[in-house]
């Protein structure tokens, strides 16, 4: 039998045939699904739990949940956005496991996705904008992992992935003020961390200082 | 300018920094009360200085063209681990 990356799988090239592959559990749609959406999955948890061992757990966790459950996707969203709130919610879980706190655990058998909200900024249907080049990517990246966990879950879930703030503090069980300090320190920090890129990137009009 | 003194990098605005250093040392939080009180007192600072809010709109310019960047491919390794681990849970 030939193994997933050895066959063509261009068959599924679209998500409505990708999600027919899926629901008759088709190996090979299984990897395509690794494929086209595994890169921005892992950055997802590796932003969360900052871990890169803890953050393949927690693609590993989300991805079967995701195949084990494919029978509930609706379609309401896009299978690349419900995979990407499995994968939130997934690794916000194990956050808490992390922190030994109980509270806002899915109970067994709830709707994987149903923590995190559904308004969530879904980046892969905003093609088209000015992109970083590889070097800057890094170095985002890597003043995001610097942050320690309560600053970093604070910054990736209010300022990348674009939750209200009363969300992400519910989410992280922490009160709005509480998540508001955390960003400002977030913040403080990651402007310390990329001064030499900030200085750049910004337009002229928004540079005022005399 | 009636909020810090900015250093000569434009990002380390002394005021922000002490109201910051009121919220604890590290990234632990101050309890409720102090942290509505000092939540209102950075968001305050932060609309008021325009150090800080030039900074702040560079770093959110930032962050838009990073979520905008793709994320890049998965580590072969990795990739291979996971492939098998979740076909594993596919036999057809």
């Amino acid at each position: 039998m030939s193994t997933p990356w050895e066959t063509d799988l261009s068959v599924y090239d679209d998500d409505a045939a990708l999600l027919e592959g899926l629901r008759r559990r088709d190996r090979f749609a299984c990897a395509c699904m690794l494929k086209r959406h595994g890169p921005r999955l892992y950055r997802l948890a590796r932003q969360v739990v900052g871990d890169a061992d803890e953050a393949e757990d927690v693609l590993q966790e989300a991805l079967i949940r995701g195949c084990d459950r494919i029978d509930d996707f609706s379609g309401a969203s896009s299978l690349g956005t419900w995979l990407h709130r499995i994968v939130l919610n997934t690794a916000l879980m194990h956050l808490r496991r992390r922190r030994r706190d109980p509270v806002l655990l899915a109970p067994a058998g709830d709707e994987p996705a149903a923590l995190v909200p559904e308004g969530l900024i879904d980046r892969e249907a905003e093609p088209g904008g000015e992109v970083l080049s590889g070097e800057l990517r890094e170095m985002v990246e890597r003043a995001l992992l610097a942050l320690p966990d309560t600053l970093r879950s604070a910054f990736v879930l209010r300022e990348i992935e674009g939750l209200s703030t009363s969300e992400a503090a519910r989410l992280l069980g922490i009160t709005d003020s509480a998540l508001k300090v955390r960003l400002h320190r977030a913040r403080h920090a990651l402007r310390d961390a990329l001064a030499p890129y900030l200085q750049h990137s910004a337009a002229p009009e928004t540079r005022t200082t005399a | 300018m009636t909020s810090g003194q900015a250093t000569s990098s434009g990002h380390d605005c002394r005021q922000l920094l002490a109201l910051l250093a009121m919220s604890g040392a590290g990234s632990g939080d101050a309890a409720d009360a102090d942290a509505d009180e000092l939540a209102r007192r950075l968001e305050e600072h932060a609309a008021s200085c325009p150090e800080c809010r030039a900074c702040e709109a560079d770093l959110h310019a930032l962050l838009q063209r990073y979520g905008c960047t793709a994320a890049p491919p998965l580590d072969a390794a990795l990739e291979t681990r996971l492939l098998d681990r979740l076909c594993a849970r596919f036999p057809g």
